[in-house]
């Protein structure tokens, strides 16, 4: 019967999808009301309700029922009147009702009967109320109004999002209450634009050309899905009945900025310092024109954007300088104390030095810059066939190329990119009115694609794409790779680098993301013991994503050893040019080809590639994610209204890639079902006020990086050379040297041969020895897996206390419940896709990894200090955020507007999200989070989002100064207290910053990060209907510089297990100017702290010190101004 | 300035103070450990047991039946509960049971003896539980054991595991100098050789069950012999725990390839 119905469920879909094509969302608004008699205060039936806009093409009408109540809906946001007329009443009206997006306003009328004496012809009843009395969502609404006059750092919209309670930027975007911006859902238009590789956001847009936000924190209905977080659902701008238009400009010129305070690595050579006012900017022009084709019946829309960036930077280099023998004084520039070799072994065994600090070196040596292009154009259309029917449709696309240096700490071609990039959205959506209005039917469909390819560039005589990247892993002497500055000499040992990379880029991705969307939505509106709005819809989605991934030169190779090593040992130590990563094409011996090969020494994946792919994963993927939706919306004695729905959501993700079909694995998920409830109480009975309560479950959209990185065969071959056999490998005089040419191979294989090696086509016999197959991907995944959730709930309170200014508190609860990651119970020699802790043990039948057995119940680790097996059963998954928020909205009226909010809340646990904010690494449901056990020791604290304090205020004012001018000062002003700091040390399986030695979040809080902008505009009227505009935007006007992220790597040498049960006296350590020494001093068992092998941790001095983080920049943001001008009619 | 305002004041100051001291009262992380101090197991660890790069394991044979006080496990309860990681002849660190013959072997279950947390079931069908004893005493260690592949294996390390972490002050005063304080003691029967013995204080603790654990480590030990550790060591809350270790010396095991077989003698002179 099931099957059946989920047949069914397929069926009717597919059938709707000939004629529409997207994700549901709601992109427009409702008014509901009573119109009583004035005289006797008794409803009003048959009144005729008529709603008029500048936004609405023609009117929309609604008769009262028995009970006087009406309902429009289906109409687009923005400034309302509303009249009712009826025989024997003098018509009565009612004007300023600012309807914003998926909102329901109630606006009550009173009619006075004509037997009435008045002197008015037309009953005025007021502006209406400002509540959403419809929901109990979490979230708010950026208006045109706020993105036009609030000074925003961002030109581009997402960004605007962060007024929203709860909300932070994070790494990705935008994130809500505690959750990772990736889990979010993004629509423009009714679009789902997010990434269908890795959830994030797909599509950007200059805030010109959008009409609002809706920003959803949470607590949505069921109509709304793919998001176990947030949603950002932005309406673009639309024409109108009369022609209106701008043309503008923006520039940021790096003149007015200061340079931010360098960022460097403690002990190490080379330093790096944001210098704008050496040229960088930041620009956009552009133009936007709308207006009627055919008057209340056809409006275009239509606008073109050049945006430009340029950021210049500035390296130098420092020296050691050791400190007076005994000298307790030696402070380095920033005050800090002298590196104390007290701390622990320095940082470098044998350290001559002792106790020493940084100190520039000559002058500047080079100046660096990054910037992009893009290029914006958005149209829309929008037909009204006739009253009751309406169509839109919306296009938009942003081509851009993306380009510069962007590391320090290497060559310039290592670190080089130019990549050109594009997304497209094309949406078509429909609404009708039938049955007298009484059902509502909503149709849309869409399209949206993008892509992103990186082109060659060539550095110094290094073509980025063509050569391999080599990481000189070891402490060398900067001089191995630059010349000195003239004049200056370093000591020995004074002047180095760590981790240096010569040659190219590396690994290179160029992805192409398709989604194929449409639903189609009922909503009846009928009365049973209250009105109903019962909503039935089916929404589709078809996403692929489709990568070619490679290493630049065909591997990527790595060294222990120095550049004038002549060592010709083992695989292990200076002497080997390990070939840590490439795509190799791998064959029997024989004529099969193949990217792993199984334990027998045959191929698993043959004809997955071919000779002529060499070095590449190309991985196909794709994935249906449909969602199924029931919901009701009902209002009781028009003041309490209870919805609540269930939503059915189906996944299949996987891997199409041709060949690999008859291996690949799959998700295949059909039973994610969500209820959620709200209940909300206008206890003022005329939608002024609201007491809100609500819950539900929300399901994750898996992006289809796990679908190409798990279900698909990453063939990686591993392999080791002899460093001083090589030949050309001084990098100053080769700067392009290619290991895999260059070096015969450590077991004797002839020069050249390597995989991914592009002029011997990059074959590598199973038989022959010297390369390893290291292959990844094809994971076994647990035929019981479920959908990963959240589930949320909260409540709350608003009230309109004046006209259009609204108050608020709310509290907001989020729960994670099943997650969806990679695991291995064997400590790392199999993996597995399961949900942890939840999934039962299960052994595979059949294919590739017939017989396997995997457990996601318990896992066992070993302790890596004495090897005893430990740890029977997989943490539970925990990410726990509680909030409570403070909240005042002032719609744009009487010449200004605010919106301002004050959080405080709680996020803790030991699972962050959909991707691992401590390092960056967005693989979602992949991370490295729940990969072992012996990573999860001591996880459980502070998330990297905990910002315990939230305090956010914008607004502005339009100040007449004269008839023909207005001022418009703006504020924007944010307090946000800091991310928590942990203290990490290397995974022997994972690296550098995986495995915690004290419990998160041990280390204390950064400082608050405090951010003022300041804007002012002059609106000058110069003549009939154009208006000139001048702007002057000062971002961080305070030029606070605070520290957004430290290096958190106690050390960064030595593998340390968790000391899962380590004390501490005070979460301040970080707070010190010795950061070290604090923690030291405050954690007593950190000073005994061991390595895996038993020894003392050479300890990173660099510890606390301020550090670019994955996202976020070492320092805020300097101060800077935006200067504008724009004419508008 | 009026002495209204003062009080105003110090009324602010003490909200604040108050509010503070019980937010950080609420903070789990510096909420101290209160639990009182407890050793959970004694065992020997190879001196040259390297976890990452000597792939060296301890032998892998069918043969070997867990030692006193270990049961051997049951393999269908085994199987049932740890599918895939208690196999014989699999990888020799997966399996959770303690006392499983593909991870016995010296230096391994046979030395243990403590407390690893839980129960399992035996071949008999009954449970093991494992327990924490008063005082510890290790039998037949072997000083050193030579593998079939000329491997050895030096058993002189006495790891004392701790439910907690402890006071380094008791137990390795000084992060640099691994002696103990004057009040934890080593005596080779009977006779007190401290000064032969290292004591590091290691807070490393792999579970949140397991606490620290304290070193006392010897070039070797002989054969035959007793050793016996006594003293005292606090917890970092002050509370005092009695150490009371003996470790009962065997002799050495030596199958090493009878080609290059050559004598390991540690007996005492």
């Amino acid at each position: 019967m099931r099957k059946k119905l989920l047949r069914l469920l397929w069926v009717a879909p597919v059938a709707m999808l000939l004629f529409a094509g997207s994700a549901a969302a709601q992109s427009t608004g409702t008014i509901v009301g009573v119109v009583n008699d004035a005289a006797t205060g008794k409803p009003v039936a048959g009144a005729l309700v008529i709603a008029t806009s500048k936004a609405l093409q023609g009117e929309q009408t609604a008769v009262t029922d028995s009970r006087g109540q009406y309902t429009i809906s289906a109409l687009p946001p923005g400034a309302y009147k509303l009249s009712a007329q009826l025989q024997g009443y003098k018509p009565a009206e009612r004007g300023d009702i600012n309807l914003r997006v998926d909102f329901t306003l109630r606006a009550n009328l009173a009619m006075v009967p004509e037997s009435v004496q008045m002197d008015e012809q037309v009953v005025k009843t007021g502006t209406a109320p400002a509540v959403n009395i419809g929901s109990a969502e979490a979230g708010t609404i950026v208006s045109k109004e706020y993105l036009a006059s609030v000074p925003l750092a961002s030109r581009s919209y997402e960004q605007a999002a962060v007024i929203a309670p709860t909300a932070q930027r994070d790494a990705y975007g935008v994130s809500f209450a505690g959750a990772t911006s990736p889990e979010n859902n993004y629509i423009i238009d009714g679009l789902r634009v997010s990434d269908p590789g890795f959830g994030t956001l797909g599509t950007n847009l200059l805030t010109n050309f959008v009409d609002q936000l809706d920003v959803k924190v949470g607590s949505f209905m069921p109509e709304y899905g793919y998001s176990s977080a947030g949603i950002i659902n932005t309406v673009t701008k639309s024409g109108g009945n009369e022609f209106h238009g701008s043309i503008w400009g923006n520039l940021t010129p790096g003149f007015f900025s200061p340079s931010t305070p360098a960022v460097s690595t403690n002990g190490q050579a080379i330093v790096a310092q944001s210098t704008p006012y050496k040229g960088s900017y930041a620009a956009d022009f552009g133009l936007e024109l709308g207006g009627p084709i055919i008057k209340d019946k056809l409006w275009f829309y239509a606008g073109f954007a050049p945006q430009m960036n340029y950021n210049v930077r500035s390296k130098y280099l420092q020296t050691r300088v050791p400190c007076p023998a005994g000298s307790t004084t030696c402070v380095d520039a920033s005050g800090r104390p002298a590196n104390n070799p007290a701390h622990g072994p320095l940082i470098w065994a044998g350290d001559q030095y002792g106790q020493f600090v940084m100190s520039p070196l000559g002058s500047q040596t080079e100046t660096l810059a990054t910037g992009f292009n893009r290029y914006f154009a958005i149209a829309k259309l929008t037909w009204l066939i006739n009253e009751n029917h309406n169509v839109f449709a919306s296009f938009n696309t942003q081509p851009g190329n993306t380009y510069g240096v962007f590391g320090n700490n290497g060559y310039n071609s290592s670190s080089a990119a130019n990549v050109d990039d594009n997304s497209t959205n094309v949406t078509l959506n429909y609404t009708g009115k039938f049955l007298d209005k009484h059902l509502l039917v909503e149709a849309r469909g869409g399209w949206y694609g993008s892509f992103a390819k990186e082109n060659a560039v060539t550095d110094n005589g290094v073509n980025n794409l063509l050569t391999p990247a080599v990481q000189w892993r070891s402490t060398q002497a900067v001089t191995n790779f630059i010349d000195l500055p003239a004049g200056t000499t370093c000591a020995t040992g004074a002047c180095v680098v760590s981790n240096y990379i010569t040659g190219g880029g590396g690994y290179v991705e160029n992805p192409k993301n398709n989604r194929f969307a449409g639903n189609v939505s009922a909503t009846g509106l009928f009365d049973l013991a209250g009105q109903h709005q019962l909503k039935a819809g089916i929404q589709l989605d078809y996403s692929t994503y489709d990568k070619t991934a490679y290493y630049s030169g065909g591997a990527y190779t790595r060294t222990i050893g120095s550049t004038t090593g002549t060592s010709t040992g083992g695989t292990t130590g200076s002497n080997s040019v390990q070939l840590y990563r490439g795509y190799g094409v791998i064959t029997d011996g024989g004529t099969n080809w193949c990217t792993a090969i199984d334990a027998n020494g045959n191929c698993v994946n043959k004809g997955y590639q071919t000779a002529n792919e060499p070095g590449q994963s190309v991985q196909n993927t794709n994935t249906w994610a449909n969602g199924y939706y029931l919901q009701d919306s009902w209002t009781i004695a028009n003041v309490l209204t209870l919805n609540f729905g269930v939503r059915l959501d189906t996944q299949n993700v996987k891997n199409n890639t041709p060949g690999n079909s008859s291996f690949a694995n799959s998700i295949n998920l059909n039973n994610e079902w969500a209820p959620r409830v709200q209940a909300i109480w206008d206890f003022t009975g005329t939608g002024r006020g609201k007491i809100q309560a609500n819950w539900g479950m929300y399901y994750e959209a898996i992006p289809l990086d796990i679908a190409a990185r798990a279900f698909g065969f990453e063939g990686q071959v591993q392999g080791y050379y002899q460093l001083g056999t090589c030949v050309n490998k001084d990098p100053k005089v080769n700067p392009n040297w290619n290991p895999l040419t260059s070096c015969p191979n450590v077991f004797g294989n002839a020069v050249g041969e390597g995989p991914g090696n592009n002029n011997t086509g990059n074959v590598i016999a199973l038989s022959g020895p010297g390369f390893t197959p290291n292959s990844t991907g094809f994971s076994a995944v647990a035929p019981d897996l479920k959908g990963a959730y959240t589930q949320q709930f909260g409540g709350g309170v608003q009230y309109e206390i004046l006209q259009d200014l609204t108050v608020g508190v709310d509290y907001l609860g989020r729960r994670i419940g099943n997650v969806i990651e990679d695991l291995s119970s064997d400590d790392g020699a199999t993996y597995f896709i399961a949900n942890p802790s939840v999934s039962k043990p299960w052994t595979v039948s059949g294919g590739p990894l017939d017989g396997q057995t995997y457990n996601p119940q318990s896992a066992a680790g070993w302790s890596l200090g004495t090897g005893t097996v430990y740890t029977v059963a997989w943490p539970k998954p925990e990410r726990s955020y509680d909030s409570v928020s403070f909240t005042v909205n002032k719609l744009f009226s009487k010449k200004w507007l605010a919106q301002g909010s004050y959080t405080w809340s709680s996020l803790r646990g030991n699972y962050p999200g959909l991707f691992r904010p401590e390092n960056g690494q967005l693989d979602p449901n992949l991370t490295s989070e729940y990969d072992l056990v012996s990573l999860l020791g001591n996880k459980t604290g502070p998330l990297v989002g905990n910002r315990t304090n939230q305090i956010k205020l914008a607004g502005s004012y339009n100040a007449t100064l004269s008839p023909d001018v207005t001022l418009v000062p703006s504020v924007n002003f944010s307090a946000l207290s800091g991310l928590p700091v942990s203290a990490t040390a290397v995974h022997p399986y994972y690296g550098p910053g995986e495995s915690y030695i004290l419990p998160r979040g041990m280390v204390g809080n950064l400082d608050w990060t405090i951010q003022l902008d300041a804007g002012a505009k002059v609106l000058w009227a110069i003549s009939g209907p154009y208006t000139l505009q001048f702007s002057l935007d000062i971002f961080n006007l305070l030029n606070m510089q605070t520290v957004q992220w430290v290096d958190m790597n106690y050390t960064l040498l030595d593998s340390m297990t968790p000391m899962q049960n380590a004390q501490c006296n005070t979460k301040t350590s970080i707070s010190s100017k010795d950061p070290l020494a604090a923690l030291a001093a405050n954690c007593p068992d950190l000073p005994y702290a061991r390595t895996v092998d038993g020894r003392r941790p050479t300890v990173n001095l660099n510890y606390g010190r301020p550090a670019a983080g994955a996202g976020v920049g070492a320092y805020q943001s300097p101060i800077s101004a935006r200067f504008g001008v724009a004419l508008s009619f | 300035m009026s002495t209204r305002n003062w009080n105003r004041g110090g009324i602010g100051l003490a909200v604040a103070a108050l509010a503070a001291m019980s937010v950080t009262a609420c903070d789990p992380y510096l909420k101290g450990n209160t639990d009182a101090p407890v050793v959970l197991g004694v065992t020997m660890v190879d001196l040259n047991y390297n976890t990452w790069f000597s792939g060296i394991l301890p032998p892998d044979t069918s043969d070997q039946e867990c030692t006193a006080p270990y049961a051997q496990p049951d393999q269908a309860w085994a199987d049932a509960n740890f599918p895939g990681l208690c196999v014989e002849g699999g990888p020799t660190t997966v399996c959770p049971v303690l006392c499983f013959p593909s991870r016995t072997g010296p230096g391994y279950a046979p030395f243990y003896q403590g407390n690893l947390g839980g129960t399992y079931k035996k071949a008999d069908g009954l449970n093991y539980t494992y327990t924490v004893l008063s005082a510890y005493s290790l039998s037949d260690v072997p000083p050193a054991y030579r593998d079939v592949d000329d491997n050895t294996f030096w058993y002189s390390q006495i790891l004392v595991l701790f439910n907690k972490t402890m006071d380094p002050a008791t137990i390795q005063p000084d992060p640099n100098v691994a002696r103990p304080p004057s009040t934890l003691t080593v005596t080779l029967d009977g006779v007190d050789v401290t000064e032969d013995f290292a004591f590091e204080y290691n807070p490393d603790s792999d579970t949140t069950y397991w606490g620290a654990s304290m070193l006392v480590t010897a070039d070797f030990l002989f054969e035959d012999s007793t050793y016996r550790i006594v003293g005292t060591v606090k917890d970092q809350q002050g509370n005092s725990l009695a150490i009371d270790v003996t470790v009962n010396t065997g002799l050495v095991i030596d199958e090493g390839p009878a080609a290059l077989r050559k004598p390991i003698a540690l007996r005492k002179k």
